[in-house]
């Protein structure tokens, strides 16, 4: 009995001859983290094995018409005869004058077609097999739920289960599926990550899913496919797929706050940052708000792209715990930070922060680097207390400041939170992005009725949007002064009652 | 009963000029398929430079990696206008060109059906494409890609001139490209020599027939996109605006729709070439010919049904990948078809190798690769990691470079006697086919390998560490090598007017029409419109031995000598020239409606339209000059 041809382990043996053919090619150039050979998933292994079938039967009538062609050109090249003793060269005899072959051509016609059954059939196949993750019995098998939405230029990724958001970077469990939904707030994106799967579109209006699945530990570099403006090229990110275990404790330290820091990053922060960076997504209900303020950034630009202040921008809780800044374009680390922070096109020309934000309107920012250092250090300072960089001997100085009289306190914390970015406290009352503050406590006594000026001012502080001034937009103010200490909200009162010329 | 009249005060122009400003007023009045003809094809050839280098420009801003030869956005701008150029600037008028030179002369016919809607399609072409690339004068070209997906082509993302001016260019070009669809087929269906049924018409003729039906019907559609998309630019209108509900894939559709059948405008009149050169060069009939007919007709038909394999990850979902899936698969049945019955026609052939017939050859070669490589994208499931790769630019650069432009060449160094009455020096086009063949495989052939390792296309850069620096510094340095054959081409073009004009009526030794008269052809093609016996009808009039049946009677040449036989040509007309100058004018008008000057501009190019769509329809045809005069 003979072998069949496309027996099983003949095709086995054809797969490892392939990944030998490619891992060779790897071999010569070692270092392809978006090679979409040797994938470590099973959408892309799917992918990948589909292409390989092709591939050979590609190479085989790549090989069979390329030869005969050539054949063809030398075997029927034209001959000529010298006529001995003269420059005349006669032609050889006209060839046969054939017209055709029916049978012969019908032959031509059906063998492509049976080549492509073998390619469409296990394509359609593949096609379904890849479209959902398989269903399974074991409740801890389920698929991990991820929304990723794409921004111009950058990824944000929503945990829906976890109640957990950030950008840029993504983590998943290995060996569990993820199922993602697709989405995107501006122009259509695409999300790829080569060693994982194929590529799905991030279309406004019209959402998508796909699923992935890591199957060993490890960071898989990502990127953009779709043509998405300026910057399409250098919107990138990863994928860090870890172990269970590791993925848990992830998970867990997303949902611990950071480490107090005090200084003047904090405040610089606030002031110049937080109207479009979150920094506090591991408190309750701060998934529901950063979804919903993340839509009110981005309306707030596309209403009017020249006049905004602000524009939905990446979440930076933890950010320290990332490995890059500038959606997976650079390392992060103290001088690349500084360098983006100073002039985000230094490594990344046309974002939206240089364009929108007001320290820099197209430019530099207006920062001095002392002050860039300060936001850089804060930062970096953005991690779980076990991830805390070295930052914390920075804070322990500044805490232990005694202070002569509640409003020399108020006029510090004034300036370190930044207050005195938005808000101005000249006599003229110069609309900075807030309201001036020029006289504040004479106009607070009677704004709201049952309030007094005190109240009224805690709750302005606390929560800003509950009361707001007319003609300016709600929701600018960075919600972060909540849980401010009594203390504190009682200097900054005493403060801004100076603000006055009685 | 009055009828109305053309006015006698208006000059009309005269066939005798003389001096510089004469001969360029001669090429703006003429209505002969071959002289304008000539005009598409030194335009496009100019095109083709320009767009070359728009390429060279993106080799070398990715020859290394965070290269800073051109800012993000000017890459941008300069893909753009790359991609858009050699599609509508290149190689569709380049096509263009041959079809004005070649399909009255293998038909028989004195010229194409409508001479002054043919001129018009040329000056519409011409001033289009003027406009499209006055942006650059702005410092505003478009930038949003050949496709301009929206809403990445629309407000707020995309302000600015550039996308307008690619809307208003590519509508002109649209027209330009409409008129002369109308034109051929109208030429190819009533001007066909006596006995030249439909099926003794040189395959030349058919693809160039499949590809005006392919234009009439395709263009519409991306007219109709078009408009929608300024709408969204210019007034508001909310078709592709998701964030009013619109919805972005439908421009997906609406662009694939065209713009697929638009693959095949470019790539038939190749196909029509290469199966004109092969028969010759090995002096054996086409192999095949009804197969290769049918299969282009299929593949013209197929075309209309596969338009979603380019929207294979935009999430259309299983069931409508797996149809536009197989339909696609299906188009390769009648590709390969078209490469078997080629080889088959070399077979057994005795095969004249030069450089015409190279680059046939090298057509074949080169799209063989092209079609396979098309295959595996054929496939979602494996497209998935493929599409928006260089994978694919590599894919359509052997079909679209590799296929189409070679093929042109070939029909270049194939007709060019006929044209010029010249033939070009065959070492240096030897040593053009040679140069551009390595270089064309050395630039791409390297980009399947960047794409399969996750080189994304689009991208103005690419960071070190992700393994694809030497693939590109490769490819970079294969696209000079192809600047440097074309170099040598423009050389063999000058070297070649120094000599004399001695190709004589048939150097080929070849089979249709064309070769009966003399090079370059009279004004007036045939002395006498040739009767057709035979498919192939010269060469079997040649060789009567070599027909099966008994063939008698002259030979078409012994007719046709080269004495003026006072044919009755069309009269020259400067209409054409003004009504696209006018249209032209409308659409630009359209760049910038706060602009006030752009009513004035408009206003101009409407009393232009209708002066010269007026003058156009009372200008007498065939007036009898001498009798002029006298009344």
């Amino acid at each position: 009995m003979h072998q069949k041809i496309f027996s099983k382990s003949r095709i086995k043996i054809f797969i490892g001859f392939t990944g030998l053919f490619f891992l060779i090619l790897n071999g010569c150039f070692p270092h392809h983290p978006q090679s979409t050979f040797n994938t470590q998933g099973p959408v892309g292994l799917e992918q990948e094995r589909l292409f390989i079938l092709m591939f050979w039967l590609a190479i085989a009538v790549f090989a069979i018409v390329q030869s005969v062609l050539i054949y063809v050109l030398i075997n029927f090249k034209r001959r000529e005869y010298p006529i001995p003793g003269t420059d005349i060269r006669i032609p050889d005899v006209p060839p046969k004058q054939v017209h055709g072959n029916t049978k012969l051509e019908i032959i031509w016609t059906i063998i492509p077609v049976f080549l492509l059954a073998a390619i469409a059939v296990p394509t359609v196949q593949a096609i379904y097999s890849t479209a959902k993750p398989p269903i399974s019995e074991n409740v801890f098998e389920q698929p991990l739920e991820i929304e990723v939405v794409g921004h111009q230029w950058w990824f944000e990724f929503r945990y829906i289960d976890e109640g957990i958001v950030t950008a840029n970077e993504l983590y998943i469990p290995t060996g569990r599926p993820v199922n993602i939904q697709l989405k995107s707030q501006d122009v259509i994106h695409s999300f790829w990550i080569p060693k994982l799967a194929g590529k799905v579109d991030l279309v406004p209006n019209n959402n998508n899913t796909m699923w992935i699945q890591a199957d060993t530990p490890g960071d898989y570099s990502g990127q953009c496919a779709e043509f998405c403006g300026i910057a399409h090229g250098r919107m990138r990110f990863r994928v860090h797929a870890e172990t269970p275990e590791n993925f848990d404790k992830w998970l867990e330290s997303m949902r611990t706050p950071p480490v107090p820091f005090v200084g003047e990053g904090y405040g610089l922060f606030l002031a110049n940052c937080s109207m479009c960076h979150t920094i506090d997504s591991y408190t309750s209900g701060s998934y529901e708000r950063e979804v919903k303020i993340q839509d009110e950034r981005w309306s707030d630009w596309y209403s009017d792209p020249e006049g905004a202040v602000r524009v939905s921008a990446p979440n930076l809780t933890h950010l320290a715990m990332r490995t890059t800044i500038g959606s997976g374009e650079q390392e992060l680390n103290r001088e690349n930070l500084i360098k983006w922070i100073e002039d985000p096109s230094y490594f990344k020309e046309g974002t939206r922060m240089q364009e929108v934000a007001q320290i820099y309107e197209g430019k530099k920012a207006k920062l001095s680097a002392s002050e860039i250092e300060a936001i850089t250090d804060y930062l970096l300072s953005l991690a779980p207390p076990q991830l805390e960089s070295s930052s914390t001997q920075l804070e322990t100085e500044l805490v232990s400041k005694e202070w002569d009289s509640p409003e020399e306190q108020g006029e510090y914390l004034f300036t370190s939170y930044g207050c005195a970015s938005c808000h101005s406290i000249d006599e003229d009352e110069t609309k900075i992005i807030g309201p001036g503050l020029w006289d504040i406590y004479e106009k607070s006594v009677s704004k709201v009725e049952g309030l007094s000026a005190e109240e009224y001012l805690e709750q302005s502080i606390r929560y800003p949007n509950e009361y707001i001034v007319e003609e300016y937009p709600e929701g600018v103010m960075p919600l972060i002064f909540e849980n401010l200490p009594v203390e504190e909200i009682e200097s900054l009162i005493a403060y801004l009652k100076t603000l006055s010329k009685k | 009963m009055t009828t109305l009249k053309y006015p006698t005060f208006i000059p009309r122009p005269k066939e005798e000029y003389s001096g510089f400003l004469g001969t360029i007023w001669s090429w703006i009045t003429t209505v002969d398929h071959k002289k304008i003809g000539t005009l598409y094809g030194i335009t496009a050839f100019i095109w083709f430079l320009v767009g070359g280098i728009e390429a060279l420009l993106i080799r070398l801003q990715l020859y290394a990696p965070e290269a800073k030869v051109l800012s993000p956005e000017v890459y941008n701008q300069v893909f753009t206008m790359h991609g858009t150029t050699m599609i509508f600037l290149v190689v569709m008028p380049l096509s263009a060109a041959f079809f004005n030179w070649i399909v009255p002369l293998q038909l028989g016919a004195r010229d194409v059906a409508f001479p002054r809607l043919n001129a018009f399609s040329y000056w519409t072409f011409l001033f289009g494409g003027i406009l499209l690339n006055l942006s650059w004068i702005f410092g505003e070209a478009p930038n949003a890609g050949w496709f301009a997906y929206a809403p990445n082509s629309s407000f707020p993302y995309n302000p600015g001139y550039g996308v307008t001016f690619w809307i208003i260019g590519l509508q002109a070009l649209g027209v330009a490209s409409l008129a002369a669809g109308f034109n051929f087929l109208a030429t190819i269906i009533n001007l066909r020599a006596p006995g030249m049924t439909f099926f003794k018409l040189p395959v030349f003729i058919w693809m160039t027939a499949v590809v005006n039906v392919l234009i009439v019907l395709a263009f519409p559609i991306i007219t109709v996109a078009l408009l929608q998309l300024m709408f969204d630019r210019q007034f508001g209108t909310n078709f592709f605006n998701a964030v009013q509900g619109g919805d972005p894939v439908m421009w997906q559709h609406l662009f694939w729709l065209f713009g697929h059948p638009e693959v095949y405008i470019l790539i038939l009149p190749a196909m029509g070439i290469v199966s004109e050169v092969l028969p010759t060069f090995s002096k054996k009939p086409l192999f095949g010919y009804s197969f290769i007919v049918f299969s282009g007709i299929g593949i013209g038909f197929l075309g209309w049904f596969v338009w979603s394999h380019h929207m294979f990850t935009v999430g259309l979902g299983p069931a409508a990948n797996s149809a536009f899936a197989i339909s696609t698969m299906l188009i390769a049945v009648p590709t390969g078809v078209k490469i078997f019955n080629w080889i088959a026609t070399l077979w057994g052939g005795s095969i004249r190798i030069n450089s015409s017939l190279l680059f046939s050859v090298g057509f074949i070669a080169m799209f063989v690769i092209g079609g396979l490589s098309g295959v595996t994208h054929a496939s979602p499931p494996s497209d998935a990691q493929q599409q928006d790769t260089y994978y694919v630019v590599a894919h359509f650069h052997y079909v679209l470079f590799g296929g189409a432009i070679l093929g042109l060449f070939s029909g270049i160094y194939f007709w060019w006697p006929k044209m010029t009455g010249r033939i070009l020096n065959e070492k240096l086009g030897v040593a053009h086919f040679l140069v551009t063949l390595i270089g064309f495989n050395v630039t791409f052939f390297p980009m399947h390998w960047l794409g399969m390792d996750g080189m994304p296309r689009r991208v103005f850069t690419y960071p070190e560490g992700m393994g694809w620096d030497l693939s590109n510094l490769i490819s970079t340095i294969g696209a000079f090598s192809i600047a440097l054959g074309t170099l040598i081409f423009i050389f063999n073009v000058f070297f070649s007017t120094r000599g004399p004009k001695n190709a004589g009526n048939d150097p080929w030794d070849a089979r249709t029409l064309e070769w009966t008269i003399s090079s370059p052809p009279p004004h007036y093609n045939f002395a006498e419109i040739p009767e057709v016996k035979y498919r192939d009808d010269f060469w079997f009039k040649k060789y009567p031995e070599l027909a099966h049946g008994e063939v008698s009677g002259a030979s078409a040449s012994e007719v046709n000598n080269d004495d003026d036989h006072h044919v009755e040509m069309p009269d020259l007309s400067y209409y054409p020239f003004f009504l696209s100058l006018s249209i032209v004018l409308i659409l630009g008008s359209l760049l910038d409606l706060s602009w006030n000057g752009s009513w004035y501009i408009a206003g101009v190019g409407i009393l232009m339209f209708v002066w010269s769509l007026l003058g156009w329809s009372f200008e007498p045809v065939n007036e009898e000059t001498s009798n002029q005069k006298d009344h």
